[in-house]
């Protein structure tokens, strides 16, 4: 029986001055990202121009039989229809207590939905009404791969033979709120837009959001915090953070540091109106800015009362903030060793003997906060020492709250975008399991494929996984309703 | 035919470079990164790093036991030239269908491998479907290393990691090659 992780609070000597401003109970203005303001001059700029270039394919009536044969994308495109022969997951609820490697729910089998053929495929991003993915299809991940899309509804999928991007791993696709989709095809900003299986023109003046380049504005809207990357020594990235009154212009601290493509952190962000955490550095440590006492210092030893020395030992930071409050928490990952969680409302910090998870799925990032912020999730090595885990939740709030273990011998492929359900991969299944009760809901299987990563769709009603043949190494993506 | 796979050697980790390293600090990118060439160590192809996040600092030989049924291993010091040996070190794994290093597949190789647990030009007949090679390194040396993370090469085969800042786990494949496979192993080889 796993041992269930200890918590110890250990006292903080906080920063007591930004605190204290924190807590002011203002109506403050929303925080903004550069990357929105960025996607929304991407909707402006899309202008569709001629030529038009139209997927090469053909129409077929929609099926409703449950026995048509899986999707199959092919270099030859042709509309196809599919997947209505969805078994039903006829999952039972288990307990509340029992974990998934106890519980009885049905192991249910999938057919592809898409089926390389042979190619080269990646799964790209669902359109934001959960009808529609986009794909990339091509003869192996160095050449020219093309855009391809399937409906989730009615089986038809697409391939624009025309529609190219450099490699299989440079092109992304942009969906539009009108449910159109603006394919960028290079790192010049080349496009390509238009509905999905209809006809596509390129787009004009694009413009692409800087990666070099992150901007955010204090929950107050007072001040701006950039933080840039000047240059490149191979993984060293010489970077520079500035922070600017907005009112006057007027840049108020400037400060060099290099950072590292291997940092793992929820930031750099405001963690409130005070406080910037610049996160990990390779040359001097964690570091966050002060607006009050117009200070650049260290977490460790300022925030947390810790030593300098054990911030080396950091190799993940996660942050979740109350701008209307000021309060924050952040979860620091200690290597090996465990993680420490502060909690600025209380000014304690506990020591956790278990390691961050992440609730993200395949489309990226870490997050160890669910996106209400009310819960973390946990890790711990199991007892078999196969190299999966066990998987915890617990309240964030109060301090020492008890973990319950929502998964054992698992990995996790993240929580659904509603919030209601979470995934897990065991040994190239797929878990289902509710959020945050931890009932086990459903499992899945594709016979002779290995499952490893997932996408929910934006609506947390489906989910795409990717599979490889075990045998013939095909990749194929599959689609789960759960 | 049959499919060799090499799977995570970092039980918790993110994708941190690929042909071009992640700008996005595990927080979204392209998905093959674009903050600057990815290079190679060792004269293989395709690199990719994985970030170590936390848990175990152990990294791992993942395959698909019984389709990879032996190993061999070179233990050199091959890459980031002028920094400390556990940056530099390399662990280049061949990958062969029988045991005894018999009926060769291709081979993966990891940088900057901390405490090694294998030898070098030394054959391991597999048991089970990992293989403990040695540690991630703490630390940083100039632009070669600057986190703790587990850099990879491969010859032959195919790279279907996943993209930029995605999280990868044991179960995470990350290298391919497809074979036909023989019909039996060597009497020696005990296929």
């Amino acid at each position: 029986m796993m041992e269930i992780p200890k918590f110890i609070t250990v006292p903080s000597q906080r920063f007591r001055r930004a605190r204290s401003e924190s807590f002011r109970l203002s109506i403050y203005l929303n925080s903004l990202s550069i990357y929105l303001i960025l996607a929304l001059a991407l909707v402006a700029c899309a202008s569709p121009a001629s030529p038009a270039v139209s997927p090469t394919s053909s129409s077929a009536p929609a099926e409703t039989e449950a026995t048509v044969e899986p999707a199959k994308a092919s270099k030859t495109p042709a509309k196809t229809t599919g997947t209505q022969m969805e078994p039903q997951p006829t999952a039972t609820l288990a307990p509340v207590t029992e974990t998934p490697s106890t519980a009885s729910a049905p192991l249910t089998s999938k057919e592809p939905f898409i089926t390389a053929d042979g190619l080269r495929l990646r799964f790209d991003s669902w359109a934001p009404e959960n009808l529609w993915f986009a794909y990339w299809l091509g003869e192996s991940e160095e050449n020219l791969v093309s855009l391809a899309f399937a409906n989730v509804d009615s089986g038809e999928t697409c391939q624009y033979e025309d529609v190219k991007a450099q490699d299989l791993g440079s092109g992304r696709v942009v969906w539009q709120e009108d449910g159109s989709a603006i394919a960028i095809l290079n790192r010049e900003g080349k496009a390509i837009g238009g509905v999905p299986c209809e006809a596509f023109a390129p787009v004009d003046n694009v413009s692409l959001p800087n990666p070099y380049t992150r901007v955010d504005l204090s929950p107050d809207g007072r001040h701006l915090a950039e933080r840039i990357i000047l240059e490149l020594e191979e993984q060293a990235f010489h970077t520079e953070l500035r922070v600017t009154e907005v009112g006057t212009g007027r840049t108020i601290v400037s400060v060099p540091y290099i950072d590292s493509p291997h940092f793992v952190y929820g930031g750099p962000r405001w963690l409130n109106d005070e406080l910037y955490l610049i996160g990990m550095t390779v040359d001097k440590g964690i570091l966050y800015y002060s607006v009050s006492d117009d200070r650049v210092s260290n977490v460790f030893p300022d925030l947390l009362g810790l030593a300098m020395n054990d911030e080396q030992n950091v190799s993940t930071i996660g942050v979740q903030a109350d701008p209307t409050f000021g309060e924050y928490h952040i979860l620091l990952g200690m290597s090996d060793q465990g993680a420490l969680l502060f909690h600025s409302e209380l000014d304690q910090t506990e020591e956790l003997h278990f390691y961050p998870g992440s609730f993200a799925d395949g489309s990226g990032g870490w997050r160890s906060f669910s996106p209400d912020g009310k819960w973390l999730l946990f890790l711990s090595d199991t007892p078999v020492g196969n190299g999966e885990m066990d998987y915890w939740l617990r309240a964030v709030d109060p301090p020492s709250s008890a973990p319950v273990k929502i998964a054992d011998q698992a990995s996790s492929g993240g929580l659904s975008s509603n919030g209601q359900l979470m995934a897990f991969f065991r040994q190239g299944t797929v878990l289902i399991v509710s959020f945050p009760e931890g009932r086990l809901l459903s499992r899945w299987q594709a016979p002779n494929y290995w499952l490893d990563r997932l996408w929910w769709s934006p609506d947390g009603s489906r989910l795409v996984t990717y599979g490889s043949h075990m045998e013939s190494g095909q990749e194929a993506l599959f689609v789960i309703e759960p | 035919m049959a499919t060799a796979y090499v799977r995570s050697p970092i039980s918790n980790g993110c994708i941190s470079g690929k042909t071009q390293y992640c700008c996005g600090v595990c927080d979204g990118d392209v998905c093959n990164g674009s903050c600057g060439a990815h290079g190679t160590c060792a004269g293989g192809t395709s690199p990719v790093d994985i970030a170590y996040i936390s848990g175990s600092l152990d990294l791992y030989l993942r395959v698909n036991y019984p389709t990879i049924r032996s190993i061999k291993t070179f233990v050199e010091l091959r890459c980031c030239p002028g920094c400390a040996n556990q940056y530099r070190r390399t662990i280049k794994v061949e990958l062969y269908e029988c045991p005894n290093a018999i009926y060769y597949i291709g081979s993966v190789m990891y940088a900057h491998v901390d405490n090694p647990q294998v030898s070098n030009n030394t054959v391991y007949n597999l048991t089970s479907s990992s293989k403990w090679l040695g540690t991630v390194p703490a630390g940083a040396c100039g632009g070669c290393y600057t986190g703790r993370h587990s850099h990879m090469e491969r010859s032959g085969g195919s790279t279907i990691a996943p993209c930029c800042a995605v999280g990868v786990t044991t179960s995470t494949n990350i290298y391919s090659w497809t074979f036909t496979p023989h019909a039996y192993c060597p009497a020696s080889a005990d296929k």
